[in-house]
């Protein structure tokens, strides 16, 4: 085995096949983080342009089909195509690196991974392109409305067909980052020794490996049913598909925020100058939220008349504990510290602060009698938004400000970091709260067009005033990558001081992450502890 | 009689609301705190306390009473709001097709309405009446939602569905198809208006003519 070590390819000479070809795991990361960025900003130009369409009652841009192609692209590219693998090639970069391991587990496997998404990705988008144009039924693509009668054409199949194999790459990532925290683990590094962000990979690849193929079953059998097999015809047809669809919907949004909740864990707890407060609660919640993610599916079903809604609605519910001691455990990290605002900071505490929003709407849409009012409606919107924007997305962002410098060697500007992250903060407020107000007024999610009589006017024009304030906050963190890259600012080995095995090797690490040995492991915080014992 | 408006305003307004704005208030007021008073400056040092487990399990307790006042008052209003009559008022089937709806009062004897592209129809109710929908659809799923009234149910072809509603004062208001049902879902709205009891025949009798 070799031990040379590879440079960081710097633009200008990428070598193209070395990345085509790469099996390091560091590099599979960093294909999947890129790819997932682009079609990001794809994603989102779609959500602006519908916000466009939504500011002013009437059609001004789009016809109705145009906006149900648009809304369901932006939903699935969302779901299937940014957040799920973005989470994933998170991972897969980080995770070999916190344990101690050398390479990640069965390197190949994430490699395969990452083509079939990039292939699926290619499918779903190349849907748009044919004769009756791409996915047009939603994210969801339930059926009878995605049946070969009514959404004929080969884009809806080109779609599963592209889904079924960037959610087969996910899996196949999943299960290498798994296997690598439970096999690859340097020595002294028990469970209870993995890092926050550890704990958080295990228990998103442990809902991944469950969850998962389910999606995939559901997906094949809507193809057979397109091929003329008549898979849903049946009167329990068209809620058996939600079911099993839901099987894996739910979970999915818990697989897309964990990890964002892990790097928020380790940036709070390094920027206050401590150790993370309440490690073996966090664990333990985990570990509860993961179980509970697997008995919730049917609460997005709860105005079919067709499911036991107290179930449901109990087990949802039960989720306030372990989301409640998560909570408790990041601002308890805070409190007692010495904190430090540079822009990674500034995007954990405004994770913490918005998804609040998402969290407690997501328990008042958990009460039977309130969703029969709220589902589907922007409320629903405005919910899930601020999980998954000022959730996810503000832990994403957390975790990229991070670990720029161990990624590249180099710092972002934290100036553009801080001037993205107040965009960001206010252009949410201000393009979801307002939804909250319309869902609850009676506005239907999924319309292009709403008349002035309504009298939704004024909330959409604020709506969509504030999605042009997150365009501009993220063409700032756009701006800021492109500067960094062309002027780069040399990142000392571990600029933020932090906690973790990452940090102990150099920036870029090497092609097998280590070459120095390892300090010794007696604690999640390995490197808090050498800094508290005067040892670094 | 129940009136799935006030019961939602009871659970919603009276409970769920109030209690997320708490919560929200004491989160935000908390982290503001904690990054004013416990912000890195000379000479601060980092508490090294990593855990307090009695507090986190007596914290934990306490959420779990939380969450069960309120699976609590979520199922006893659930089963309110849930309960089908065995002497509904009146009786209103609905079906749903894309993208519109066709409206039929059982056992009256009037012809059914059906709206079309270029029509909107109207779904008449009496008032202070338990009255019965019996909900289907020809195609897609969709959903009948009564915005003013808090609820909507979906539609599933090849399946019927049931639930009982009380309009409690003569109102006016836009029905919607609330599940994304294809091309023209954003069009697919209906006129609700409630009268009252005398009138609600008197409009009966008039369609007989």
């Amino acid at each position: 085995m070799s031990t040379r070590s590879v440079a960081f390819p710097r633009s200008g000479n990428v070598r193209v096949v070395s990345w085509l070809g790469a099996t390091d795991h560091k590099k599979v990361g960093t294909l999947t983080l890129a790819t997932t960025l682009a079609l990001f900003l794809l994603s989102g130009a779609f959500a602006i342009v519908m916000r466009l369409e939504l500011a002013l009652p009437g059609l001004q841009l789009l016809s109705h089909d145009g906006y149900n192609q648009l809304f369901t692209a932006h939903g699935a590219g969302m779901i299937y195509l940014v957040f799920t693998p973005l989470a994933l090639g998170l991972l897969v970069y980080l995770v070999p690196l916190q344990v101690g391991a050398a390479e990640i587990f069965a390197p190949r496997l994430p490699q395969l991974g990452f083509w079939l998404f990039a292939l699926g990705a290619l499918s779903t988008y190349v849907g748009y392109f044919t004769q009756e144009g791409g996915l047009r039924s939603g994210w969801t693509a339930f059926v009878p409305l995605s049946d070969l009668q009514s959404s004929p054409g080969t884009g809806t199949d080109l779609w599963a067909l592209g889904t079924i194999l960037a959610t087969s790459g996910v899996i196949l990532m999943a299960f290498s980052v798994l296997a690598t925290l439970l096999r690859l683990r340097a020595p002294g590094m028990t469970m209870m020794r993995l890092p926050v962000f550890c704990w958080t990979a295990l228990v998103t690849c442990l809902m991944v490996l469950s969850s998962f193929p389910a999606l995939i079953v559901a997906l094949t059998l809507l193809e057979i049913d397109r091929r003329g097999g008549g898979v849903f015809e049946s009167a329990g047809g068209a809620a058996a598909y939600q079911h099993l669809f839901w099987f894996y919907g739910h979970p999915v949004v818990y697989v897309v925020f964990f990890p964002f909740v892990g790097a928020v864990a380790e940036v709070v707890s390094v920027f206050s100058r401590r150790r993370f407060f309440g490690y073996s609660a966090l664990v333990l919640s985990l570990l509860l939220f993961a179980a509970l993610s697997m008995s919730v599916w049917a609460h997005h079903m709860f105005t079919t008349g067709q499911v036991v809604n107290e179930y449901f609605s109990l087990t949802s519910t039960a989720l306030v504990v372990p989301a409640g001691v998560e909570y408790f455990d990041l601002i308890a990290t805070m409190i007692g510290g010495a904190i430090v605002l540079r822009a990674p900071m500034l995007f954990a505490v405004g994770f913490v602060l918005l998804f609040l929003f998402g969290g407690l709407s997501g328990i008042i849409t958990a009460s039977p009698p309130i969703d029969y009012h709220v589902h589907d409606s922007f409320f629903v919107v405005a919910h899930f938004h601020y999980t998954l924007f000022g959730g996810s997305l503000f832990g994403f962002f957390a975790a990229f400000y991070y670990w720029w410098p161990k990624w590249t060697g180099t710092m972002l500007r934290d100036g553009l970091g801080k001037l993205q992250f107040a965009l960001l903060f206010v252009g949410t407020n201000l393009t979801f709260f307002p939804m909250f107000f319309l869902g609850y007024e009676g506005m239907p999610r999924r319309i292009a067009d709403y008349t002035s009589a309504d009298g939704w006017t004024g909330l959409n024009v604020l709506a969509t005033a504030g999605s042009l304030v997150l365009a501009l906050g993220i063409l700032v963190f756009v701006w800021n990558v492109a500067v960094s890259l062309r002027r780069p600012e040399q990142a000392p080995g571990d600029p933020w001081g932090g906690h973790t095995l990452e940090w102990a090797t150099s920036s870029p690490p090497p092609r097998f992450n280590f070459v120095e040995a390892l300090p010794p492991i007696r604690s999640f915080a390995p490197l808090l502890d050498l800094r508290q014992e005067g040892r670094r | 009689m129940i009136d799935t408006r006030s019961e939602f305003e009871e659970l919603f307004l009276d409970l769920y609301l109030p209690l997320m704005i708490v919560v929200s208030v004491v989160v935000w007021g908390v982290v503001t705190f904690a990054l004013v008073r416990y912000r890195a400056r000379r000479g601060r040092v980092p508490s090294t306390k990593s855990d307090a487990k009695v507090a986190e399990s007596l914290y934990a307790l306490g959420l779990a009473a939380v969450a069960a006042i309120l699976v609590w008052q979520t199922f006893t209003t659930e089963h309110r709001v849930d309960r089908v009559s065995a002497t509904p008022g009146a009786r209103i089937d609905v079906v749903a097709f894309k993208w519109q709806w066709r409206i039929s009062y059982r056992g009256e004897g009037v012809p059914s309405v059906v709206g079309t592209r270029t029509h909107t129809p109207e779904l008449v109710v009496p008032t202070r009446t338990t009255v019965r929908f019996t909900l289907t659809s020809r195609d897609v799923i969709h959903a009948l939602w009564f915005p003013e009234l808090r609820f909507k149910r979906d539609a599933f072809p090849r399946r019927t569905t049931r639930f009982d509603l009380v309009f409690d004062e003569p109102r006016s208001f836009t029905g919607r198809c609330a599940e994304f049902c294809g091309l023209d879902h954003a069009e697919m709205t209906l006129r609700i208006r409630a009268v009252p009891p005398t009138e609600y025949r008197a409009w009966l009798a008039g369609r007989r003519r």
